[in-house]
């Protein structure tokens, strides 16, 4: 096995990216994930670890799900495959209606796409075809995807190295509805913001905030889009994040969990007020886009999370987490600041970066698979899938609890005193 | 939550294909053919732009294996498989141009000593020092190309467009004016200007050359100095499979390298074997510094698509090696699926350029006659195109062909052009169907026009 681990890494080191081999190697935190089951998975060299961090959302029904799965396989077996994206298979349309029930607003118009990335550059460029405007206001820390306009609205942390600045897009601080209020003009084609950035460490905006940003986006006739990538399908207790606030956007971008751990799809859902132009010759071809597995995967998943029941237990554990989170707050004060929440929403707010860092590596130690949040590094994620078990609960919060009782240990004191002196680190 | 108005899918090209009594519908496939609920088939030579290059259903995934999308972040097995496997296509395809490449410049060299022995000849001698030097070169191991995973053709686009302007420092990029690179932001800005629709929703630092002109990409080379790359696809698809000059790309990479301006060819489309090889670059002699390819990739099965850049551009991203994320990018249940794509695919390259020839010929002949009515065949491999006299004709024809149980569709970018793109893997008698219906349509038409 570790013959096979080490042919991995240099295969991995020679044909992909070095830069991320280094950058583990130099952390001790090198991990070639091996088998892998609900809330855990394995490393090639037997290790365990409890993924609390679920790519953001793409193990809401924790890894290899037997549901998705099946729907993938009864897909198959009904001779399906990717389809084709100028015909329509009709478990496309049906996809398209069951995705449209759900949404918060009326937001019939359903655009599959391959990618949230994907999705929110569709979402910009239409807001901009249908205005006729070039602005598109943004929020500092938030994290949109790796497309050209979803790096452009996003932090200039994944802007700058790539020269990813656009004329007319501007970012303002999150959760000051005042900021917003003064950018949004006259041209401003959208406002672009995600319910709860997650990149920026589960900051929750207040309460009067999204209702504000929709009268400004009403006054000037500006586009207001959600990107529930990360906080929709049930991540916070309601199948929609921005049901919290009970504000109707006018465009929703969906992803990651809508792949049920399996299949790369993504969808934006638009009102009737574009249908003008959306009729008028706008398109958004993408070859791989809604696949018609992909579709029939996504339907499970809906018709999994929209259910009163899923919800109620997505907020049962919630509440279970909130309990242990206060604990940990009250018992390792110096190194922790407090915590984020919105139902399954988590991040765990340290001290500081470097305490941070200490505290991931010592994490990884221990067995718990996190990541930071790459705009505050300060924040490190806590995202277990919605489907987490009570065992499973039990000994992935005794891990990290033990992770932070070990950040007395010399090693990790020598390492939050390295990294203070110079904080790099990785994703 | 109060009743919602129901939910339809945004596709304006289906809508469009149904007006015409196009199929839509498709509820399954299997090999070469589409079917519709009442059973009814189409051999498909649109496939999804070449995604199902194996036809429907050849390839399986999710069988036994003990994977899912894996960590988009993390080391995985899967995608360092497929990145070896990817990597191995390309230089085999290296290979064998790089000996086509000997074989010539030897000839070469053989015919300039037979000059050389007229008694007249013998300043060439300083050119034949340099040939010698290529052939040796020749038979070096090119380099390692990494590969960057994407979910789509556009998100390649737009990481190899970061990728070049991160290398570089530089910003701008000159691509061809009848490109289509799909439709996220950078691939949108690059491909043809007439498909940018508004004007705000352009990406400035785009400069577009007319197609197949190597003086326009000098010229603008020569002009700015903040040029980070050139963007070109070996085969203009949607714009009726144009084909380059002979020696065209070659010349524009030497251009290119001299200037130490980067080369990113887009071959999602004619990569993996749709030109008859694994790279339809290695046809013109050219190796570029990124390379996008995909649809064939996922087997017509999974999205799955890579951005493959040299091991010496590798610095940016060591510099920064998480600053490209892609979520879905290289899911671990498709990356086994790709590696049997890739090996599959290699088996079907000589048959590809056979039956790309057959067809252009027949229907080349079927269209002698009716000279008013085809404008022109094109193609290499089985990407092909047949331009009719106008948008009408060409609407008719896909009408027809409809009716004949054939579905394919128009360029993007000339409406008056019909593409067949059919399954690698389709059998002489199922292009001998497609072309049977092309043959009866054209009597048709003909008699319309």
């Amino acid at each position: 096995m570790r013959n096979r681990r080490s042919k991995v890494l240099d295969d991995f080191k020679e044909f992909m990216s070095p830069g991320k081999v280094r950058v583990y190697r130099r952390y001790g935190m090198t991990v070639v994930m091996d088998d892998r089951e609900g809330a855990c998975f394995h490393d090639f060299n037997g290790r365990r670890f409890y993924n609390f961090h679920c790519n953001g959302g793409v193990f809401n029904l924790g890894h290899r799900p037997e549901s998705t799965a099946k729907a993938l396989r009864d897909a198959m077996a009904a001779k399906m495959d990717m389809g084709s994206w100028c015909a329509h298979n009709p478990i496309r349309e049906r996809f398209a209606e069951a995705l449209a029930a759900t949404m918060p607003a009326p937001l019939p118009r359903v655009l599959l796409c391959a990618s949230a990335s994907d999705a929110v550059d569709a979402a910009i460029r239409l807001a901009m075809t249908h205005t006729k405007r070039a602005k598109v206001v943004s929020a500092h820390g938030g994290y949109h995807g790796s497309s050209a306009y979803a790096v452009a609205a996003g932090d200039a942390r994944f802007r700058d190295p790539v020269h990813g600045q656009l004329p007319g897009f501007v970012q303002v601080a999150f959760g000051d509805a005042l900021a917003m209020e003064h950018e949004i003009d006259g041209n401003t084609a959208a406002v672009i913001l995600e319910t709860i950035p997650a990149s920026y460490g589960m900051v929750i905006p207040p309460d009067d905030y999204f209702a504000r940003i929709r009268a400004a986006c009403d006054k000037h006739g500006a586009i207001f889009i959600i990107d529930e990538t990360q906080t929709g399908l049930g991540r916070t207790g309601k199948l929609w994040a921005i049901e919290h606030w009970g504000v109707a956007p006018d465009a929703l971008i969906c992803g990651k969990g809508t792949s049920g751990g399996y299949y790369p799809i993504a969808a934006a859902c638009f009102s009737d007020r574009f249908d003008a132009t959306l009729d008028g010759g706008f398109f958004h071809y993408t070859e791989s886009a809604g696949s018609d597995l992909g579709c029939a995967v996504a339907l499970r998943v809906l018709e999994i999370t929209n259910t009163p029941e899923f919800l109620d237990n997505v907020l049962g554990r919630a509440t279970q987490f909130e309990g242990w989170l206060k604990d940990l707050v009250k018992r390792y004060p110096r190194y922790l600041h407090g915590f984020r929440q919105k139902g399954m929403f988590m991040a765990l707010v340290f001290r500081d970066e470097a305490t941070s860092m200490a505290a991931l590596k010592s994490m990884f130690d221990h067995g718990v698979y996190t990541v930071y949040a790459a705009n505050d590094k300060r924040a490190i994620q806590i995202l277990p899938p919605l489907t987490i078990t009570d065992e499973e609960y039990r000994h992935g919060a005794r891990a990290l609890d033990d992770a932070l009782v070990a950040m007395d240990r010399l090693k990790y004191r020598a390492l939050r005193a390295i990294l203070r002196l110079a904080v790099t680190s990785p994703v | 939550m109060s009743a919602q108005p129901k939910g339809t899918l945004i596709n304006p090209m289906a809508r469009h294909l149904e007006a015409i009594g196009g199929p839509i519908r498709i509820t399954h496939a299997e090999g070469v053919r589409l079917y519709d609920e009442t059973g009814r088939s189409w051999i498909d030579c649109e496939t999804g732009s070449g995604i199902h290059s194996l036809g429907h259903r050849s390839c399986v995934f999710l069988d036994g294996d003990e994977l899912d999308l894996g960590n988009h972040h993390l080391i995985s097995r899967a995608r360092a498989d497929l990145a070896w496997h990817i990597n191995s296509a390309f230089q085999i395809d290296f290979n064998e141009t790089a000996a086509n490449r000997a074989i010539n410049r030897a000839c070469e060299i053989l015919r300039n000593e037979l000059e050389n022995q007229k008694p007249d000849a013998g300043k060439n001698s300083k050119q034949k020092n340099s040939d010698n030097k290529r052939v040796k070169s020749a038979n070096v191991r090119e380099e390692t190309f990494l590969s960057v995973f994407n979910v789509s053709s556009s998100e390649c686009i737009d990481s190899a467009i970061k990728l070049s302007r991160g290398a570089t420092g530089r910003s701008i990029i000159l691509s061809a004016d009848n490109a289509f690179h799909g439709c996220t932001g950078y691939a949108l800005a690059a491909s043809a200007p007439s498909l940018g629709m508004a004007i705000p929703t352009r990406s400035p630092n785009f400069v577009h050359v007319p197609f197949g002109s190597i003086d326009a990409i000098e010229r603008k080379l020569n002009k700015e100095a903040d040029i980070a790359a050139v963007l070109l696809e070996p085969l203009a698809i949607e714009d009726g499979c144009k084909t380059w000059p002979p020696d065209c790309l070659r010349t524009i990479h030497e251009i290119c390298r001299e200037r130490n301006v980067l080369l990113i060819l887009d071959e999602s489309v004619t990569g993996l074997g749709r030109c008859g090889s694994t790279l339809a670059c290695t046809q013109h002699d050219i190796i570029p510094d990124i390379l996008t390819i995909g649809h064939a990739l996922g087997g017509g099965v999974y999205p799955i698509y890579a951005t493959c850049h040299r091991k010496s551009l590798d610095l940016f991203y060591q510099r920064n090696p998480f600053v490209h994320i892609s979520t879905f990018g290289g899911g671990e249940v498709g990356c086994m699926t790709a590696i049997a794509a890739i090996n599959d695919l290699w088996q079907l390259h000589e048959k590809v350029f056979a039956l790309g020839e057959g067809f252009r010929q027949t229907v080349v002949e079927i269209a002698l006659g009716s000279n008013s009515v085809v404008r022109s065949v094109r193609g290499v491999g089985l990407a092909n195109a047949i331009q009719f006299c106008d948008v009408d004709a060409a609407e008719a024809m896909q009408q027809m062909l409809f009716d004949r149980d054939v579905f394919c569709r128009a360029a993007l970018l000339s409406p008056d052009t019909l593409l067949f793109m059919p399954p690698l893997n389709i059998t002489v008698d199922e292009l001998h169907e497609v072309i049977a219906a092309i043959e009866s349509s054209l009597m048709i038409l003909r008699e319309r026009y």
